[in-house]
């Protein structure tokens, strides 16, 4: 599992891990029983403070992602047809999303701009609660 | 391991006082005791001459153990305080940082007196033809217990001057002090220059207790002063 | 509510008139990464000189581990448990790398060899060579050796990555988060890079000119600071009576940037309800919160 991180962006690395790793559950990478790197090691890999990973863990167990097993590790919940459900339908979606606007006349960097801005104004929205 | 770090400070130091007084003892042992002002005795002049560059050797092995000295050739800091902030974090009081560099230096100097005594009795026939083994162990004690003020002295210097500057400032008190106007002003029992010289126990043959005890005390009155400044200092 | 292990209240201190402390209030929780920053001059080292006890605050309190700091300096089973990397990095320069870690387990019964072995590979430290010898990178990683070695509970680290290529520099901070996870340590740490603090840290203060500017958890200082950008169809309102949470406002042209640090909805309320005006949200990185507070002082 790679992550890619970027804590100078305004996003807190917590919510950073968090998107990655439902991306990752999105796209197949990671599948139900996968186990997710401990703590500490994804701490070191990543060199983030290990809070920032248990937070990440713990709210990922809130949203019923992800299952803490004490001793053991986190591990991946759900069943296999779901995910790939999603991933399937959300696949769709952009598709015919981005179909549109080609359509409307955007060009492929006007599209992609219009993209970075509405996802990174949704995700400051919903941080800011 | 204290002493370890006060003697690796201290050792180079050790050496130049020793060529230093090898040097006075080479020239003396050279030119001869010889002439001189009348009613002085051979041994009384030879006196005279190592007591002068003797006074310099506690002054210059004091230190107060709370910041890093320079050894020679070489500046020990760089900025304000060098290295005198990681000997303060350290879980060790200061008062002991003091103690353990103070003993250390006070040893090196008895060591070094006791070696330049050794030396001078070796090459000085008139020293030998005067005086018993005896008395020159008891002149040698008087020695190191005179110079007892003036290594407090230095000590004291060092708390609160930084780099080598307490031993020029030490060295210039103790000329001051030294010079026949202000020694006059002095009761003659606190003239601890004296035993050094005209009363040495190679000359009277008996040993100067006020003289020592005025020293001792003296010393250590610096001392509990150097013991304070270290603890209220700000570095 | 998590114990402080470091804890200063109203601390002054002044030298010759000026003021290096001016009411400085600190709250380090233990067991957290915290980032103490700010402007040179803003009385980072001066802060940590007085929790060692090499200066004197002239006012206020100090605690460590729970205890007020006395007029001495924290007492020596205090120091036990701090290790300490200095401003200078300053150390004896008659001394080899062997020699000073020789000189220095005695203090600590708790020294662990383990940690020393360890950090002896990792930064490549020569034992044989003599301090002055070092450069300035390898001494600071000399001296973070010596202290975090003797099994410090905190770690209060001035400027630890002053020196270090950015090699070295990524090395030190993972080393620093593998301390805090496995050990538990509590790592008070001041620097210039911005970028290093926003990484590790999960607490942070800002201070300029010897004060509090802002602190807290680092995450949650992002999610209250938001950079609003209102682009306006005709002209920017004239005068607007901004709600609470607005920090600063930035006019160019039609748009006005403000930088919220809390009541993001009220402040959005506000904003939308001006008209002509279209609202756009971004969050903010460490090094604006770090700016707009240090500049608008």
């Amino acid at each position: 599992m790679v992550f890619r991180l970027n804590p100078s962006s305004g996003v807190p690395v917590y919510v950073q891990l968090m998107e990655q790793v439902k991306h990752a559950l999105d796209t197949g990478a990671l599948r139900p029983g996968d186990q997710l790197p401990t703590i500490r090691k994804l701490a070191e890999d990543l060199v983030v403070n290990p809070n920032t990973v248990v937070r990440a863990y713990r709210d990922l167990e809130h949203e019923g992602l992800v299952e803490l097993r004490q001793g053991s590790g986190a591990f991946v919940r759900g069943s296999t047809s779901r995910s790939t459900r999603i991933g399937k339908r959300a696949q769709g979606l952009m598709q015919s999303a981005i179909e549109r606007l080609v359509a409307s006349g955007l060009t492929e960097d006007e599209i992609r701009r219009l993209f970075e801005n509405e996802l990174t104004s949704l995700l400051a929205s919903k941080i800011g609660g | 391991m204290l002493w370890f770090r006060a003697w690796l400070e201290t050792r180079s130091r050790i050496v130049f006082t020793l060529v230093w007084l090898s040097f006075f003892v080479g020239v003396l042992a050279m030119a001869g005791t010889g002439g001189g002002a009348p009613g002085n005795t051979p041994v009384g002049r030879l006196l005279a001459m190592m007591a002068f560059p003797w006074i310099f050797v506690p002054v210059w092995l004091a230190g107060s153990g709370v910041r890093t000295q320079p050894v020679f050739g070489r500046n020990a800091t760089r900025g304000v305080h060098g290295s005198t902030h990681f000997t303060l974090s350290l879980p060790v009081t200061r008062a002991r940082l003091l103690m353990v560099r103070g003993a250390l230096g006070l040893l090196e100097t008895a060591a070094v007196t006791l070696v330049s005594g050794a030396a001078a009795w070796m090459l000085f026939p008139i020293v030998r033809a005067a005086s018993t083994p005896m008395l020159g162990m008891q002149h040698l004690l008087v020695v190191f217990m005179c110079g007892l003020a003036f290594y407090g002295l230095s000590v004291l210097m060092s708390t609160w001057l930084d780099e080598m500057w307490h031993i020029w400032s030490t060295t210039i008190l103790i000329l001051v002090l030294w010079a026949p106007p202000v020694r006059r002003l002095l009761p003659p029992a606190f003239d601890i220059f004296r035993p050094l010289v005209d009363m040495s126990p190679l000359i009277t043959h008996t040993l100067p207790w006020t003289a020592m005890a005025v020293s001792l005390v003296a010393g250590g009155v610096f001392v509990v002063a150097a013991l304070h400044i270290v603890k209220t200092r700000e570095y | 509510m998590q114990e402080s292990i470091i804890e200063t209240g109203a601390l002054h201190k002044a030298f010759k008139g000026h003021h290096a402390l001016n009411g400085l209030d600190l709250r380090v929780p233990a067991g957290s990464i915290f980032g103490f920053l700010g402007r040179n001059g803003a009385g980072k080292t001066t802060t940590m000189k007085v929790l060692m006890g090499l200066l004197r605050a002239d006012s206020g309190e100090a605690r460590l581990f729970g205890s007020p700091i006395g007029r001495g300096g924290p007492d020596v089973p205090t120091r036990r448990r701090i290790g300490f990397v200095t401003e200078d990095k300053e150390l004896y320069p008659y001394m080899t790398v062997g020699q000073i870690i020789r000189f220095t387990r005695p203090f600590f019964p708790g020294w662990r060899d383990d940690l020393e072995r360890r950090y002896l590979d990792v930064f490549e430290l020569p034992l044989n060579r003599k301090i002055p010898n070092l450069s300035k990178g390898m001494r600071s990683k000399l001296m973070l050796l010596l202290a975090i070695s003797h099994g410090a509970e905190l770690l209060i680290l001035d400027e630890p990555m002053d020196g270090l290529d950015p090699l070295a520099g990524e090395d030190l901070l993972r080393e620093l988060t593998s301390l805090a996870a496995t050990e538990g340590t509590t790592i008070f740490f001041s620097s210039h890079q911005i970028a290093d603090v926003e990484q590790i840290a999960d607490q942070v203060c800002i201070i300029d000119k010897g004060r509090t500017v802002v602190s807290g958890a680092l995450d949650d200082l992002k999610i209250q600071c938001q950079r609003l950008h209102v682009v306006f169809e005709q002209d920017v309102p004239a005068r607007v009576e901004w709600v609470a949470g607005v920090a600063s406002v930035r006019r160019d042209g039609r748009t006005l940037s403000i930088l919220a640090n809390g009541n993001i909805e009220s402040v959005l309320t506000q904003l939308r309800s001006l008209p002509g005006a279209s609202v756009e949200r971004f969050p903010v990185s460490l090094k604006e919160i770090f700016l707009e507070h240090v500049r608008s002082n």
